[in-house]
């Protein structure tokens, strides 16, 4: 294996574990439903209801 | 919450598993209604609802992730909601731990009325009993407080008081805290906060002084400069600090108040991170101050993190509409 292809595929398994540590930042599953949408439609969940407000 | 509860992966993964969860802003759209009708006090107030929609229990004000966890966790297990109290009181009665328990859920669940008829029957209990601990009772004063019966927790205090259990004079000074309260009068507050040495004391006899005088709104400016008094009480250990130097922040903005202290003390809540809400109060700040460039520097720094937000939008025009004039 060339000098070139070596670093071509180390350059490769760079990118892959970036890719990777990218897709691990999860977010909290906010649903944009409304409650009444949500309590029609739902069966077997909980509903967390968070009420906050900006002041 | 936002900033480590909700952020936290064993929180996320629990709500992937087990809920569907939404936000209301209890103040815009449809939310003074839902305020209304879940009977919500104060925020963050956390509903937990089973699938039919019927309430399961309620979490009331910031958890960190691990505690916030643990009770997603009980509250699925069904442990120590009301049902759950009410179903072993069903089967014990005479247990006076489950009444003062089935009492303080209904003040979470903020149903004083409920709440009450249970403390009546453990200050019943203690009566009938000769069972005059000073824990005891002390705990009880502070729940007939908190249901809004300030009388009855003053009453249960000076019988702490004649029946000398109370080494520690913590009677005394929570009937000083729930009179002023009651009668409205700082006075005999003032008087106890500058003699005291007790930095705790203090800073709950200052708190209730400024909620007193913001209530009365007749000497905002005593109440501006209690309120720094009572801030500068805590230091950086202090968990919640940049929280509270915010709430200081925001109210000198709405009393036009102590602008240049305000602005200091957000530039020491900003020194933990960088948090969207205290931005906004320190852009609120400036425009107040006569900065407006930079208010709109800030306040720019507030629509790049999230914007959607209309009110940010707001601040950005009421901050372009002075800089016309």
């Amino acid at each position: 294996m060339s000098f070139l292809q070596k670093t071509r595929n180390y350059y490769f398994i760079i990118l892959l574990f970036l890719a990777s540590s990218c897709e691990q930042g999860e977010f909290y599953p906010w649903s944009e439903e409304s409650l009444d949408n949500i309590l029609n439609h739902n069966l077997d969940k909980m509903v967390l209801v968070d009420f906050e407000t900006d002041w | 919450m936002d900033s480590d509860t909700y952020t936290d992966e064993r929180i996320i993964e629990f709500a992937k598993n087990n809920l569907i969860s939404i936000k209301i802003d209890a103040e815009k759209g449809a939310g003074p209604e839902q305020k209304i009708k879940y009977r919500i006090g104060g925020y963050p107030t956390i509903l937990v609802l089973d699938s039919l929609g019927n309430e399961m229990d309620r979490i009331v004000g910031y958890r960190p992730p691990e505690e916030f966890l643990k009770e997603l966790i009980r509250i699925k297990n069904g442990e120590n909601t009301l049902s759950d109290l009410q179903a072993k009181y069903e089967d014990n009665s005479g247990d006076i731990s489950l009444q003062f328990n089935i009492a303080k859920k209904y003040i979470d669940l903020n149903v004083p009325d409920s709440a009450k008829k249970y403390l009546d029957l453990v200050q019943k209990y203690y009566s009938e009993n000769n069972q005059f601990v000073f824990q005891d009772l002390f705990d009880l004063s502070q729940l007939y407080n908190r249901v809004g019966f300030p009388e009855i927790a003053i009453n249960i205090l000076d019988q702490i008081i004649d029946l000398d259990i109370d080494s520690s004079e913590t009677a005394y000074f929570y009937g000083l805290l729930f009179k002023a309260k009651q009668d409205n009068n700082i006075e005999d507050l003032m008087e106890f906060v500058d003699l005291t040495d007790d930095t705790t004391r203090k800073k709950q006899s200052y708190w209730q002084i400024v909620r007193i005088l913001k209530k009365n709104a007749d000497n905002q400016s005593l109440e501006a400069e209690l309120y720094l008094k009572a801030v500068n009480l805590y230091d950086k250990e202090y968990k919640y600090l940049p929280r509270l130097l915010n709430s200081f922040a925001r109210r000198m903005a709405e009393l036009g108040l102590l602008l240049p202290e305000a602005l200091e003390k957000l530039n020491i809540a900003l020194e933990f991170g960088e948090d969207i809400k205290i931005l906004d109060t320190k852009a609120e700040v400036l425009w107040k101050l006569g900065r407006v460039d930079e208010a709109l520097e800030v306040i720019s720094k507030c629509i790049q993190g999230n914007p959607e937000h209309q009110h940010y939008q707001d601040q950005k025009e009421k901050f372009l509409n002075t800089k016309a004039i």
